[in-house]
């Protein structure tokens, strides 16, 4: 068993394969330069070994003379190869350290070649033959060649490059490649120096093992870039299932993702996506195809807004209509952010889409159930005080017959015709307009119609109140209280609405004095300042929850068993648009009181 | 139809409506008299008094059955009929129960008034 041989058969052939693969993963992404220096490195390697052997079996002192001239070949190769390794893929050590041992061993190499032997021995005397391994290998014996220190001082300068390199990477924090790769090539070319040296001054017989060293060194870049693209595959897995995890959850909330690229014209798109606007599963989307399913209506501002993405703002915000291959229409949201070249061109937009038909349908539901609301609260109140309503017709109507009918008997008799007769048609008219009053004001009431405002003398506006509830307060046993003041201004607003919000005032008041046992409405007006009057209405109620006392302005707000908790919150809409205020608070003596004030009218 | 020859008390708070029916009746050569509120009624007419009361369900102070109640109290001889504005299905069924003679909802011709007396007043003198 020649040992010498197969281990450094075994070291250049390993190397050689190292070198063959990293070539191969280089020629398929050129841009990872640093396998290049790798495989350089290698076959260096493989080279320096092949060469070892052959100066270890050399028969003659030519054979071993020229095989050390060549020697010096790998090794360069193996030097700037592993400098370019350092600064490629660690990214460290200086630039001008890596020039500075570049060019030393390159200054060798030149001085190896026009030596008379090479860098290392002026003359190689003879051939000494030791066992080594259990072999007999040949060491040589002659005349170092001083030029020699050139090549060490530039080994030196790679393991001060390296130190310097490996500092820079520790710093950094990756510790593990910083003393893999630079540890490894510091202490493997000290090992090697330090071999060479005490080869050449005889103090240890022992043949070259540098290749041996450098194959370390190899071995070292070689677990680097396969833990590099283990990493690499790891990372791959995990961004799969990052971007798994964001579709899932973008898909669940209904959110299409989408990436349009300028360059190729297509926009990337989740499933989703597609989805959202209509198209097939596996189509190719793009954004003409895009805007030919965007409404008609809505296509120039689409289009408009998408350019202006690119060359103002970089966000792209819009809400437009789509129109589906089934010809119904859909409401979209779209958020997206344009990405500029350099130049200035575009380069590419990352956004989502969001199918909001849902919300905008609520939305405008919404407004018109809010209007729905309002007019049947109005309405509401009307009939929450019908029974009054209607009694208060009947009277004027029962009037109007039974005068109509005294007339009639009348004119069948001579005596007191003719006055009698004039009172009794003055009255039926005075009672047709009566009835006809009152069906105003219930008509009045019950239209959706905008506020009209005129100047109101206060007094007839309660009045008239008073005396459509009048039958109400005597049914429920209510006694009236009446303080308005004599001075009162006329104020500023619309009729229909103000009485709308006595009524619903004094109907509260009604409810709340239920089960007591006295009852007592007051209603008060009073010049609150030289142009405000308030109004209030005063129960003797069960007065206002102290929680509730700004609640129960609020839609839905109600302490009655069925009552839709509308009438304040309306009572409050009517006081704002006439610019004035309602609150309400309990009385010291029991019971509650609510407060309107109105804006004198300024002619 | 024989006209009654006793007289009417109208009670009612509502002025046009009394006035017209007073006028009604008195077209009819019935007596009547109209009082503004059941306070007015009781002060002015006593309980002895033969007549018919016609009696608003609705005022204030003291509503039409109150009236009733009282006027039983009092040992008025006199008969109630109840009238109303208000369309109330239960109302009518109480005014019976508490013993009025009758029960009209406004508006009423003068014809359904006569005819609840003229019916009480042969159920009456049968007895």
């Amino acid at each position: 068993m020649n040992w010498v041989t197969i281990i450094w058969s075994t070291a250049a052939a390993a190397s050689f394969t190292l070198a063959a693969i990293s070539l191969l993963v280089w020629s398929r992404k050129f841009k990872a330069r640093a396998h290049a220096f790798f495989a350089l490195t290698a076959i260096g390697v493989t080279l320096m070994a092949a060469l070892e052997l052959l100066m270890m079996q050399a028969g003659t002192t030519a054979e071993f003379g020229t095989a050390l001239r060549w020697y010096h070949v790998p090794a360069w190769v193996i030097i700037v190869s592993l400098v370019g390794f350092v600064r490629l893929y660690l990214r460290a050590g200086r630039p001008w350290l890596a020039w500075t041992v570049c060019g030393v061993r390159t200054l060798s190499l030149i001085i190896n070649f026009v030596s008379t032997t090479n860098l290392n021995y002026r003359e190689i005397a003879s051939l000494r033959h030791i066992r080594f391994l259990g072999e007999s290998v040949s060491i040589p014996e002659g005349v170092s060649n001083p030029w020699m220190l050139v090549g060490q001082v530039s080994l030196l300068l790679l393991v001060v490059f390296a130190v310097d390199a490996t500092l820079t990477v520790w710093r950094r924090g990756a510790r593990r490649q910083a003393l893999a790769i630079g540890g490894s090539i510091v202490f493997f070319t000290l090992a090697g120096l330090g071999e060479a040296i005490l080869v050449l001054w005889r103090i240890i017989p022992v043949p070259l093992t540098t290749s041996l060293f450098f194959l370390a060194v190899v071995g070292a870049m070689a677990l680097e870039l396969s833990i590099d693209t283990l990493r690499a595959g790891e990372l791959s897995e995990d961004l799969r299932e990052s971007e798994t995890r964001i579709v899932l959850a973008a898909d669940s909330a209904n959110v299409g993702f989408w990436s349009w690229d300028f360059d190729t014209g297509l926009i990337w798109a989740t499933e989703k996506t597609l989805e959202i606007y209509g198209f097939s599963p596996n189509e190719k989307m793009t954004f003409n195809k895009f805007l030919g399913v965007v409404h008609s209506d809505d296509r120039e501002r689409v289009g408009h807004d998408a350019r202006r993405a690119f060359q103002e703002v970089p966000d792209f915000r819009i809400e437009c209509r789509i129109v589906l291959p089934d010809h119904s229409i859909r409401w979209i949201s779209i958020r997206a952010k344009a990405y500029s070249k350099p130049s200035g061109e575009p380069h590419r937009m990352l956004g989502v889409s969001l199918d909001i038909t849902q919300r905008r349908q609520n939305e405008s539901e919404m407004v018109e159930l809010r209007l729905e609301l309002a007019h049947l609260a109005r309405v509401l109140a009307i009939s929450e005080l019908s029974t009054s309503l209607a009694h208060e017709i009947n009277q004027p109507l029962g009037a109007i017959l039974n005068n109509a009918e005294a007339g009639k008997v009348l004119l069948s008799r001579d005596k007191d015709r003719q006055e009698t007769i004039g009172e009794i048609l003055e009255d039926i008219i005075q009672d047709t307009q009566r009835a006809g009053n009152i069906v105003r004001k219930i008509r009045g009431m019950a239209k959706k119609s905008a506020a009209h405002f005129e100047p109101l003398p206060v007094d007839p506006l309660i009045k008239d109140v008073l005396k459509l509830v009048n039958s109400n307060l005597s049914m429920n046993n209510i006694t009236l209280q009446l303080d308005l003041k004599p001075d009162l201004a006329d104020v500023r607003g619309d009729r229909v609405r103000l009485q709308q919000v006595l009524m619903n005032l004094i109907a509260n008041a009604i409810y709340a004095m239920n089960n007591k046992p006295s009852r007592t409405l007051t209603i008060r007006a009073a010049m609150e300042a030289p142009d405000i009057v308030t109004v209030s209405v005063s129960d003797s109620g069960t007065g206002i929850d102290k929680a509730n006392q700004d609640a129960v302005f609020r839609p839905f707000f109600t302490t009655k068993k069925d009552g839709l908790g509308f009438g304040l919150s309306i009572c409050r809409s009517i006081l704002e648009e006439h610019g004035g205020r309602i609150w309400g608070e309990n009385n010291p003596t029991g019971g509650a009181t609510f407060s309107f004030s109105l804006k004198a009218w300024k002619s | 139809m024989n006209a009654p020859s006793l007289s009417f008390s109208i009670v009612d708070d509502d002025l046009s409506f009394g006035k017209s029916l007073k006028r009604l009746l008195n077209a009819r050569g019935i007596a009547a008299d109209y009082f503004g509120s059941a306070q007015s009624f009781l002060d002015c007419v006593p309980p002895g008094q033969l007549g018919y009361a016609i009696v608003d369900l609705h005022m204030p102070n003291c509503d039409g059955l109150g009236l009733l109640c009282k006027m039983q109290e009092m040992r008025y001889t006199m008969p109630v009929i109840i009238i109303t504005g208000q369309a109330q299905a239960d109302a009518r069924d109480l005014a019976m129960q508490r013993g009025a003679l009758g029960y009209l909802q406004k508006p009423f011709s003068g014809e359904s008034l006569l005819e609840l007396v003229t019916k009480y007043e042969a159920n009456n003198s049968i007895q």
